[in-house]
């Protein structure tokens, strides 16, 4: 008996080796079977999206330095990482810059690989064309944010998907870095046409004038103001985005016409830039500078009504927060990553900018400023010259996109980073490249000057 | 009361029967069977009555004086067999056999047992009489220092948590590097299987098992020992053999402890006064408060003025010390309660015990009841079966721990001693940052609760004499259901966002295996032994897990997510791996003097990629017993010596389950389902393959009074399962493969002497010594590149050349102690006297990132133990110290202990700031006070400042017992009574300055070790004790 039970599992072990040592994952699926149909590449793409919500990106930290790093915020907490920031001496070793650093190439590669796999799905090549455009777009928004940190960056264009395929690349020019970066999103702006509806849920996804809205960002920071002003006129004149009558609407309500790409979270997709404001909770914190806090109290004196829904005290609190993230509960704000409002600064700083200092500014360009004004409760302005209205538009744009990650674009572009950082370090107005990264490259990335 | 009554009247009665007798004398003399020599210093004592005895002279010769009543002298010798001869008129000659028991003792090896005399491999055993009465929750914890080369770390207090067992070194870097426990033949989940975060310290399912259920645990060290055990053997194997039964008479045993447990040292942090004269002292020097300024004016500056709800930050009877708050003196009690007995043809071990150990810090408690019955059957003279089943049910009682900002333990070294823990029966938040250390253990739930049922079946069939059929089939079925709720009851609790937060977690962990192997034994023509083990196995591990997270509770009463306003997450997941073997063992002798022994495993594992399934272990081992040599063989001061030699490879698979696939997982956004490539395949992915070489010189002297085991091991482990770093604008960080090299090789030496051997019940002491020298290096990594990790992602590094658990950062060569000190470069820089005096490595002049260098390493240059016995009348003495030499020990929490009001951190501090720099021309490590971090890096966590010697030697454990003589108790019906106390962690020698040098807050990592972060300390345990037989 015994001897026969044990022939039979003898058996039945031999017999069965290879089956019984190929176990599949219940949480996971097999790169090969991943994308095979449309329906397939429409999730895909909702996999670079949802990379952008990381915590090291859009999600938290990458957001926030923008202004933490310039001077709007500045970090409270037992975080080295966070604090080399918001003391503006980030050493190239800062662990945070590797992630961050990392959470953008991954949007970057997933991006790739999506635009690499929609060839083999059956699909129509429209189809195909409107996810690549789409997907170039990301790329394209992943690379600015990119090199306005870090300077030239290294171009990453082909997806990785195996060992073979992985890369190690040396840094970019900036030139070139935005020369990608244009050469994609007009790629994305022809394709997706000129329309403010993305293949799914606006503003959550790009359209084809998402693609012209960042454009004329890309522009005004490059110093192609024609174009930038050419970019946001097409937003603005398509009429279909609004100016939302009250400012607080944009951050309550979400999701507004206002809106031209907002990063969508839920209480099943969290960020922590609610908790990161409020100093109930516990953890790393970003609250106000005191000069800006004192800023933000001034201008709600003078009526400017943007203030109050941006900056303030807990009860019983010292602590400056930041208002526009407050969903503590369901840790689910969205983050406006474009809106209309800043297509009129952009049209009216870009025409600033191409007319002479001292001349007065064209009509339009106060005009545009005082959308943006009144808007806020502030008296309309009625003359200005040029270099008169571009601090005002810096001044504007200060309070109108606090804590949405354009400040330290703006410092930059108005040549006013410099003077975040003592004479001997102006070398700082870029970031570090990560250490862990030219280290993994084996010296092939090289470091910025000055670290 | 009543049975310690009659023992009284028993014992007094038999003291006046012996008083009474009268005398007659009994002589002779005692020669050795095997040579006819005559053996000096024999103990002779009367059976019965230990006091009355003598020892023979050079002569052999003895003579005594016994009472009339005396009928049976007991005559026993080391490395003799004891032996009783009736007392007889005239001249006793006797002749003592020689005891071969050292060397015919049984080990337990793979897949079967071997004579230690014919053993080729390097393997180290531990009985249940060394383990027993210990107050630990696991076995691994009874093991510290016991055995050469198995360096037990038990990193932190926390009753029930991981511990980092090493045997030999670690020798990976990404995959485990504990080593594999099969328990009476079955291969036992070990791990930490919880879904819910706890900080640092992590539990481990190896403390379901009931140590005293223990027979033996015998660790095999070396590639022939455990090559049986192939792709899993690379760290080791502990075989756990449990009690079993025996054909007697039913015999019942029951034991207990009682006791307390204490921190052995105290934390030394600030009071009221200290702290606000260094929170003032930081302020002063930055200019925010002018000199002169009082603790009143830091109280102003930094809250504001103390009125209104903070009008206790003035009263200054409140000087609360938060360490005394959240913790107390925890009893720990066991109860142990086994039936042992048969006939010929049944035998059972039968067991049920619980205990009960609560933490030190308050929250902390772990409970364990288990029963086990071991049954063991003969069907006919050809069939039989063996059979194991445990059950056991554990309730944890966690706390968060270490790395967390809502530990008690962690948040009573940062709360300040102005707040008081309560004001109006409310919590306070005694700091910015983190919540009341109090209340993060009184007010959460943070429930584990195990049950657990583990057992096997082997039916075994004689063919033939010496051919024997075995199958086996085992299971482990491992429940845990772990339940969590934070209450928003005080400010600063991780949900007061959420308002209260719950959650359930269930996890199943399911092991089977099925087993068949066939063993031969055969001696030809009186010389060739050979001893041969066939089979084969497939084994399947499953891991079942769900859980469910609800918040927004109404109160504090309402624990259960049912009344969460908003279920909000949960999940639920399948995860499984397989492994399917054939192993072959081959043990040849020639007349037992000439030993070989091959191993061979071939297994296939489901976590590898199709290219590299299957994969072969192989061994060799060889022997030479030369005391059995004509040249040997009469020596008289060697009694025994073998050499032997194996080498053999052996792999680790213990990485992810899917870790060679190229994976899609979901990553959703708008609340719509999304996927995203989240691995990278390497369909080449292999076992982690380690090569052994062990070369051991067994040696007994003087008839084996002294033993002496010597080992020299060289391990070389290739093919490292290693996460291979890649650059991220791939959009991945790593892939798993096969990179790198690491080697262990080391010196162990084991050492046991019968010291003295008292006749009868006179004083005797044995003692057992172990030292370990082993040598960790990194020989290759990913294209030379550094790996660095830890805190502040730089401060651990792994390099080429160096140890694992290398520490990376900046030398400090003290403390500039005077303006004039500061080199002009760095005064430049706002560097001022008082400030860290930084080495500057790459001679730039200024301290930049690169000069980061190495900082020290956590492998201590050796390790071990010291175990004596001593024995007289019937008492009996145990003292055992465990050591470890040269490692180094990085208190990574410095920066915030020792920070005085770095950025602004209230933190309350270490008392080592009341040595800091104060004034020109001060001379000190630790520098001046300052709320600054950017410029002078004072605070800098990853510098010499916080690394400091971690060697110790402790007085692990020292127990006095009593036994009650047999002869009284016997008249009782008692088989045996001893009571005993025991103390653990009695004393301890460092020079570490933090609580305790057995610590690592990264719990059982691989590749973090020796790192101190607000970790939970050791505890001393101080327990009373009794030992029954019936």
């Amino acid at each position: 008996m015994r001897k026969i039970l044990y022939i039979i599992t003898g058996a039945f072990l031999f017999a069965s080796c290879e089956k019984a040592v190929q176990v599949d994952p219940v949480s996971s699926i097999d790169a090969e079977t991943a994308i095979v149909d449309s329906i397939s590449v429409d999730r895909s793409a909702l996999g670079v999206y949802s990379s952008m919500q990381n915590d090291n990106y859009y999600g938290l930290r990458y957001l926030l330095y923008q202004d933490v790093y310039s001077d709007n915020l500045q970090h409270a907490g037992s975080f080295s990482t966070d604090n080399e920031v918001s003391s503006r001496r980030i050493n190239p070793s800062n662990l945070q810059m590797s992630t961050t650093w990392s959470a953008i190439y991954t949007v970057i590669n997933r991006a790739n690989t999506v635009i690499e796999k929609v060839d083999g799905v059956p699909m129509l090549e429209t189809n195909k064309n409107r996810y690549k455009a789409e997907m170039r777009f990301l790329r394209a928004l992943c690379y600015f944010d990119l090199v306005k940190v870090f300077g030239g960056v290294p171009l990453s264009l082909e997806a990785t998907t195996s060992v073979p395929t992985i890369k190690n690349l040396p840094k970019s020019t900036e030139a070139k870095v935005y020369d990608q970066i244009i050469q994609d999103l007009l790629f994305a702006e022809t394709t997706l046409g000129k329309s403010a509806v993305p293949i799914a849920r606006r503003p959550n996804r790009a359209s084809g004038y998402t693609a012209s809205a960042l454009l004329a960002r890309v522009y005004l920071q490059r110093g192609d103001n024609a174009n930038a002003e050419l970019k946001a006129n097409t937003v603005i004149t398509s009429a279909a985005y609004a100016i939302q009558a009250s400012y607080s609407t944009i951050f309550s309500n979400e999701n507004t016409t206002e809106s031209i790409l907002e990063l969508d979270f839920s209480i099943n997709d969290q960020n922590g830039l609610a908790s990161a404001s409020n100093p109930a909770t516990s953890g790393q914190k970003f609250y106000l500078r005191a000069p800006f806090y004192t800023l933000m109290t001034t201008a709600a004196t003078n009526g400017d009504r943007r203030a109050q829904f941006s900056a303030g005290r807990n009860p019983g609190s010292s602590r400056n927060r930041n208002l526009k993230y407050f969903r503590l509960t369901s840790n689910d704000d969205n983050v406006p990553i474009i809106r209309l409002a800043e297509m009129h600064l952009i049209r009216a700083e870009a025409k600033a900018r191409s007319a002479g200092s001292t001349l007065p500014a064209d009509a339009s360009v106060i005009g545009d400023i005082n959308v943006i004004r009144s808007r806020a409760g502030l008296a309309s302005l009625v003359t200005l010259t040029n270099a008169g209205a571009l601090t005002e538009i810096l001044n504007q744009r200060r309070i109108e996109f606090a804590f949405e990650g354009l400040r330290f674009m703006d410092l930059k572009r108005y040549a006013l980073a410099e003077s975040l950082f003592p004479p001997a370090e102006a070398f700082r107005v870029l970031w570090p490249i990560p250490l862990t990264q030219i280290e993994v490259s084996s010296d092939v990335l090289t470091q910025n000057p000055g670290y | 009361m009543k049975k310690v009554l009659l023992l009284l009247i028993l014992i007094s009665t038999i003291s006046f029967s012996v008083s009474f007798a009268q005398n007659k004398t009994a002589s002779g003399k005692v020669t050795s069977i095997s040579d006819g020599l005559p053996l000096p210093g024999v103990s002779v004592f009367v059976k019965g009555s230990p006091a009355i005895g003598t020892q023979t002279d050079a002569q052999g010769l003895f003579r005594l004086d016994v009472p009339a009543g005396a009928t049976t002298l007991v005559i026993r010798y080391i490395g003799f067999k004891q032996q009783d001869v009736a007392i007889t008129l005239g001249t006793i000659n006797i002749q003592l056999e020689d005891d071969q028991t050292q060397l015919s003792e049984v080990v337990v090896v793979g897949y079967g047992e071997q004579k230690k005399a014919s053993l080729t491999g390097s393997t180290s055993k531990l009985t249940a009489q060394v383990i027993k009465d210990l107050p630990v929750a696991g076995i691994d914890q009874a093991l510290a220092g016991r055995l050469a080369g198995v360096q037990i770390n038990q990193n932190s207090g926390t009753p029930g948590g991981g511990i980092s067992v090493r045997i030999r070194g670690s020798s990976s870097i990404s995959a485990s590097n504990q080593p594999l426990y099969v328990i009476d033949g079955v291969p036992l989940s070990t791990g930490d299987f919880s879904q819910l975060g706890y900080g640092g310290q992590t539990v481990n399912a190896l403390t379901d098992i009931n140590p005293s259920d223990i027979e033996s645990i015998d660790v095999l060290k070396d590639a022939s020992a455990a090559a049986i055990y192939g792709s899993r053997a690379a760290n080791g194997v502990v075989l756990i053999t449990t009690k079993r039964g025996a054909s007697q008479k039913t015999q019942i045993s029951f034991n207990s402890y009682y006791g307390t447990q204490e921190f052995w040292k105290n934390p030394n942090f600030l009071n009221r006064d200290q702290y606000l004269e260094v929170m003032t002292d930081a302020l002063i020097n930055d200019g925010e408060l002018p000199a002169g300024s009082a603790g009143a004016d830091f109280v102003d500056y930094y809250y504001g003025a103390p009125t209104g709800n903070q009008a206790f930050l003035a009263d200054e009877s409140i000087n609360t010390n938060w360490i005394k708050e959240v913790t107390n003196s925890a009893p720990i009690q066991n109860y142990d309660l086994s039936l042992n007995g048969g006939d010929a043809k049944t035998k059972y071990f039968f067991s049920g015990t619980y205990l009960n150990q609560e933490g030190v810090v308050i929250g902390s408690q772990y409970q364990r009841i288990s029963g086990r019955l071991n049954l063991d059957h003969n069907i006919n003279d050809k069939l039989s079966f063996v059979s194991s089943l445990q059950i056991n049910k554990s309730l944890n009682n966690r706390i968060v721990s270490d790395n967390t900002l809502y530990g008690p333990f962690a948040n009573s070294l940062a709360a300040s001693p102005l707040w008081p823990v309560k004001i109006n029966n409310q919590y306070t938040r005694p700091q910015f940052f983190y919540s009341s250390p109090v209340a993060e253990g009184v007010e959460n739930d943070d429930e584990t609760r195990n049950f657990r049922s583990l057992g096997n079946v082997t039916g075994k069939y004689k063919i033939l004499s010496g051919w024997n059929l075995n199958a086996t089939t085992g299971f482990d079925v491992l429940n845990i259901d772990e339940r969590r709720y934070t209450p928003t009851n005080y400010p600063g609790s991780s949900a007061t966002a959420t308002n209260g937060s719950g959650t359930n977690a269930y996890t199943t962990v399911t092991g089977y295996l099925l087993q068949a192997f066939t063993d031969y034994t055969k001696t030809f023509n009186e010389k060739h032994n050979i001893n041969a083990v066939f089979g084969s196995s497939f084994e399947n591990t499953q891991n079942r897990s769900a859980f469910v997270t609800g918040i927004g509770f109404p109160g504090e009463k309402f624990r259960f997510v049912s009344s969460a306003a908003t279920v909000n997450s949960g999940s639920n997941t399948l995860t499984q791996n397989s492994l399917i073997s054939v192993f072959s063992r081959i043990n040849y002798d020639y007349k037992s003097k000439y030993l070989l022994s091959i191993n061979a495993r071939t297994d296939g594992s489901s976590r590898f990629g199709d290219n590299n399934k299957f994969g072969i272990f192989p061994s060799i081992s060889a022997g030479w017993r030369m005391s059995e040599e004509s040249f040997l063989k009469d020596n008289t001061i060697i009694s025994n010596l073998k050499l032997r030699g194996s080498y053999g490879i052996v792999g680790n698979q213990e990485i992810g389950n899917f870790s060679s696939r190229g994976l899609y997982s979901g990553s959703n956004y708008y609340d719509q389902a999304g996927i995203a490539p989240t691995q990278l395949p390497n369909p080449d992915l292999k076992w982690e393959t380690t090569a052994q070489t062990d070369i051991g010189l067994d040696i007994g002297f003087l008839r084996n009074r002294v033993n002496v085991v010597l080992d020299y091991y060289y391990k070389d482990t290739k093919d490292l399962l290693f996460n291979r770093p890649i650059p991220t604008l791939n959009g991945f960080g790593i892939y798993t493969s096969n990179i790198g090299r690491v080697e262990n090789k080391g010196f162990e030496v084991e050492l046991s002497t019968v010291n003295f051997d008292g006749a009868g019940d006179k004083f005797k002491w044995t003692s057992s010594f172990n030292i370990a020298f082993n040598r960790n290096k990194v020989r290759e990594l990913y294209q030379n590149q550094d790996v660095f990790y830890g805190f502040g992602g730089n401060s651990i590094v792994l390099r080429e050349g160096q140890p694992i658990g290398t520490f990376y950062g900046l030398i400090s060569d003290g403390v500039f102690s005077t303006t004039a000190d500061v080199p002009a470069a760095r005064a430049a820089q706002g560097i001022k006297a008082g400030d860290m005096n930084y080495r500057d490595i790459n001679g730039d002049n200024v301290i930049t990132d690169d000069d980061f260098t190495i900082t020290g390493n956590a492998q201590p240059k050796f390790i071990g133990g010291f175990n004596n016995q001593f024995n007289f009348k019937g008492f009996d003495l145990n003292v055992f110290l465990q050591y470890s030499y040269g490692n180094d020990i990085w208190n990574a929490s410095g920066n915030f202990t020792q920070g005085m009001l770095a950025n602004f951190f209230d933190d309350n501090q270490s008392d080592v700031v009341l040595n800091r720099w104060r004034k020109e021309g001060d001379v000190t490590k630790t520098p001046r006070a300052t709320t600054d971090v950017s410029s002078n890096r004072n605070n800098l966590s990853n510098s010499t400042r916080f690394i400091e010697d971690g060697s110790y030697l402790r007085f692990k454990n020292v127990a006095l017992g009593y036994a009650v003589p047999a002869k009284v108790l016997s008249k009782a019906g008692v088989r045996t009574v001893r009571v005993y106390a025991q103390a653990q962690n009695l004393f301890t020698f460092t020079n570490y300055s933090g609580f305790d040098p057995e610590v690592n807050f990264a719990g059982a990592s691989n590749t973090t070790l020796g790192v101190d972060f607000y970790t939970f300390p050791q505890v001393r345990t101080i327990t009373f004790g009794i030992n029954l037989g019936f």
